[in-house]
């Protein structure tokens, strides 16, 4: 079914777009979500919490890309069961690994303004992205939104994985310059 | 709590920057998996083809019909062949003109004999354009001369194939349309020669001892 078709059953508070989510997305959905948790029992809750989501949230919501929608739920959903579950001692596996790497990306001694919502600096790093080589901005989205260990990347861009982890060492290494330059930062 | 805040802040990239990722990996790994499956299925025609192959002979081997078997002068023991021919032969002590006595022939490698039968090039047709007439002959250096051994063992050889054929006047004659004769031999009527090569599967001592003999 096609994405317009299924946010308009949800429009019309139709239970079958669930179904038909679940039919087109689900893979997708467990995918972020085990990429992030790393494990299958809260991999699944994540992703009927996701549904959920998406069912309380259109309407009002009326997404453009009902993929990428779907899939920043999942991420926010599965980041927070991952913050709950182990907020007393540290998570480990892919996801850590991709936040640590993403701390490299602070100016250095900067602090981010606690006022700076998300959105702005989301919207910051997105200007960056969509200023980059498409095979940079894919490998930094898929290692970074989508949590992909650098493994899979290097298979999907046919390279090995020394090269993937230099690239998006270098990826990193820009978007830093980049934000110092966007004046989000404070000392 | 920096570092978690940039994480959060990745999810608000545009929504087509993440579609695009997603859609260039999910295209990359139905590349992959076509290329497996394609892999995959090359590898089972290939296993298909070496069993049939293998049946095939086997099959082959097994269904060499039992009276030429028996035939004390030309015991067709195997259906090896060359060029597409299964063509089977055996022992045929021979003194060429002028050469010492033993067996003569064209070896390829160990066990295996080489001879050509030449089909003439006046050949003798049928009314009705069907029937030709074969003059046979091992024309090789040193092999054998006796024509009527050689018409002898075409004779054999093509009613091993299931052809028609008979000696009459010294000639063979073989019901068999030019098509058939090009699919048998690999070559059409008119050309000089077809090559063939046979094996003595399951010699006896004699057969062995006269494989000895051979002079290359």
């Amino acid at each position: 079914m096609e994405d317009e078709a299924i946010v308009g059953l949800y429009m019309s508070r139709n239970e079958e777009a669930i179904a038909e989510t679940a039919k087109k997305y689900g893979g997708y959905i467990g995918r972020i979500a085990y990429n992030i948790l790393g494990n299958k029992p809260d991999s699944e809750e994540c992703v009927n919490d996701t549904y959920l989501a998406v069912w309380n949230s259109i309407p009002p919501q009326q997404p453009g890309i009902l993929s990428s929608y779907i899939a920043k739920l999942a991420r926010r959903i599965s980041i927070d069961r991952s913050r709950k579950r182990f907020a007393a001692k540290r998570r480990g596996g892919e996801v850590e690994l991709s936040i640590d790497e993403l701390e490299e990306c602070l100016p250095v001694c900067g602090n981010i303004d606690e006022e700076i919502e998300n959105e702005r600096l989301g919207g910051a790093i997105g200007k960056f992205l969509l200023l980059l080589p498409e095979e940079r901005r894919r490998m930094f989205v898929l290692r970074y939104f989508h949590s992909y260990p650098i493994r899979d990347i290097a298979t999907t861009f046919e390279i090995s994985e020394s090269k993937a982890a230099n690239i998006l060492f270098r990826v990193r290494a820009e978007l830093r310059q980049y934000l110092e330059r966007e004046d989000l930062f404070y000392e | 709590m920096n570092k978690n805040k940039m994480y959060d802040a990745v999810g608000e990239i545009p929504d087509i920057v993440v579609h695009d990722s997603e859609k260039f990996h999910e295209s990359k790994k139905k590349q992959r998996r076509g290329r497996m499956i394609k892999i995959g299925s090359l590898a089972a025609c290939f296993c298909i083809i070496v069993t049939a192959v293998i049946g095939i002979l086997l099959h082959q081997n097994a269904g060499i019909p039992d009276d030429t078997a028996t035939d004390s002068k030309y015991n067709i023991i195997s259906t090896e062949g060359f060029q597409g021919l299964f063509f089977g032969l055996t022992q045929s002590a021979t003194e060429p003109e002028g050469g010492p006595a033993g067996i003569w022939a064209n070896p390829v490698r160990p066990g295996y004999f080489r001879t050509s039968i030449t089909l003439g090039s006046e050949l003798e047709t049928s009314e009705d354009g069907k029937y030709f007439a074969l003059v046979v002959d091992f024309a090789v250096s040193g092999e054998s001369k006796d024509e009527a051994l050689n018409l002898s063992m075409a004779y054999e050889f093509f009613k091993a194939q299931g052809f028609e054929a008979g000696i009459i006047d010294g000639k063979l004659y073989l019901a068999a349309t030019k098509a058939q004769i090009k699919d048998i031999c690999g070559k059409s009527p008119t050309a000089d020669s077809v090559g063939a090569e046979f094996k003595l599967a399951n010699p006896t001592e004699e057969q062995k001892a006269l494989e000895s003999q051979i002079r290359y």
